[in-house]
């Protein structure tokens, strides 16, 4: 074979489409054989496109038949999953029952916990107090508060509980009443210890109000003046009008008089310990009331 | 219409992905020529070749939600060529179980020739000729059937050139 006749079938091997340039005309115009290997080639190629074409109503019927397996596939997954469904809840019946009411117990006792919200607050401790002007000895007792309810703590040591959790233990003599998250501090002197749980719940008394943040305090409450030692962490004191707002830490004492002219309020220091005159020695000896004022009672 | 037509935007493919019947559709009249040319080559019948058809775009229609993104003809070329080759594979594995007298053996020949192509072709083995088919039928170029077949371009051009001086002795015999 001659080289260009080689050259040819490297041209027909390349191209589906044959395109001629000028040498290879010029070949073929020469060489009979590349012509004749041309015209079957061209012959041959363009019957096999016929012989491997896919008339319209063939394509037509596939895509039918395509569609139609599609259908079935789809109608088939629907029909397993139903038949899946009936299969387990005709097996598991009775369980799926028994758990259906379990979970609507269930479900009414956690929306009953929910839905009342849990607002019992109790006193106890070692102590005489005054509850609605009736005088109850503590010993270690747990008595019900009602919001609002008035409590005087005549002597001893009383612990607070809101929803059944201990928050705060108060110690001396106090005049208060108890709201939800509040102390309402009417008058006394005496030395609250707050629980790290209580963080966040107030303070009131007539002229200033107390956030708690981790504290132990001591509230001096006289007519007309207001104190509180931060002995141990920090509160966010305010003025109960809100016009004074600050961050008092241990070792300071806020005081709060009432003059003519409006409220001064005076920063002091105090110990960082619990001033034997304030609380324990009340605790000791008790004290008794006299209008506003408590003093505390002798020994014996 | 021809899958050489098919305009793949993101918008057609994302239908197709949701398995969309109108772009199905499209997919099916644009790719079936060529589906079926590589069926017919491979099985060597037509009523094969067009059961294959519709076993190959249904396989790829269950396919569609995870197609990749590459290029939609290549990706189906793929499907139809795996899929007719385990035809084939399954229907030589039945032959070999019968008991077939050694001079009935054409070897390197095709063991399913089909009707009314000439002899060059029919010479071929199924590869060789799908080869052959997809080149000078289909148009591809030996970098596309490389992606269909897996095999390397210069394996393809000794094919097709095996077909081509097939003509030739037909041409010096005359």
């Amino acid at each position: 074979m001659k080289a260009d006749c080689e050259n040819f079938i490297l041209l027909l091997q390349e191209h589906s489409e044959t395109v001629l340039d000028d040498a290879h005309k010029e070949h073929l115009a020469s060489c009979a054989n590349c012509r004749r290997l041309l015209e079957i080639h061209d012959r041959s190629f363009a019957r096999l496109k016929q012989g491997f074409t896919l008339s319209a109503s063939a394509r037509e019927a596939i895509l039918g038949k395509v569609q139609k397996m599609i259908a079935e596939e789809k109608s088939s997954k629907s029909r397993s999953s139903d038949f899946s469904l009936a299969f387990w809840l005709r097996s598991w019946r009775l369980q799926i029952s028994f758990a259906a009411v379990l979970f609507m117990l269930m479900a009414g006792l956690w929306y009953s916990g929910k839905s009342q919200p849990d607002n019992t607050m109790q006193i106890s401790g070692s102590a005489t107090i005054l509850k609605n002007f009736k005088k109850i000895a503590l010993e270690n007792t747990l008595i019900q508060l009602e919001t609002g309810e008035k409590v005087t703590i005549l002597n001893g040591r009383v612990d607070l509980c809101w929803q059944n959790s201990e928050k705060v233990s108060i110690d001396g003599m106090l005049d208060f009443a108890v709201q939800e998250n509040n102390i309402d501090a009417k008058s006394g002197q005496a030395t609250l210890t707050f629980l790290p749980a209580a963080a966040g719940y107030i303070i009131t008394t007539r002229l200033m109000l107390v956030k708690i943040l981790g504290t132990t305090v001591v509230l001096e409450l006289s007519d007309n003046q207001d104190a509180i030692s931060v002995i141990k962490g920090k509160v966010e004191w305010s003025l109960l009008d809100g016009t004074e707002k600050r961050e008092v830490s241990a070792g300071t004492k806020m005081i709060v008089t009432r003059h003519p002219e409006g409220l001064k309020v005076t920063e002091d220091i105090c110990q960082k310990e619990i001033p034997e005159s304030s609380s324990n020695q009340l605790l000791e000896v008790g004290a008794k009331k006299t209008g506003n004022k408590w003093t505390p009672l002798e020994k014996n | 219409m021809s899958y050489r037509n098919l305009e793949v935007d993101s918008e057609f493919l994302l239908s197709l992905k949701r398995q969309d019947n109108k772009a199905f559709e499209t997919l099916f009249h644009a790719c079936a020529g060529l589906v079926f040319s590589i069926a017919l080559s491979l099985l060597g019948k037509r009523s094969a070749a067009e059961d294959a058809v519709q076993e190959i775009f249904f396989k790829a229609y269950r396919a569609l939600p995870d197609f990749k993104g590459e290029k939609l003809a290549s990706w189906l070329g793929k499907i139809a060529h795996n899929h007719c080759v385990d035809l084939l594979r399954q229907t030589n594995r039945e032959v070999s179980t019968t008991s077939v007298p050694v001079e009935d053996l054409h070897l390197h020949q095709s063991n399913s020739a089909v009707d009314e192509l000439p002899d060059f072709i029919n010479a071929l083995s199924e590869t060789e000729r799908e080869v052959v088919i997809l080149k000078k039928v289909e148009g591809l170029s030996y970098k596309e059937i490389s992606l269909l077949t897996g095999k390397k371009e210069g394996t393809l051009r000794n094919m097709v050139l095996k077909c081509l001086q097939s003509l030739r002795e037909i041409v010096d015999e005359s």
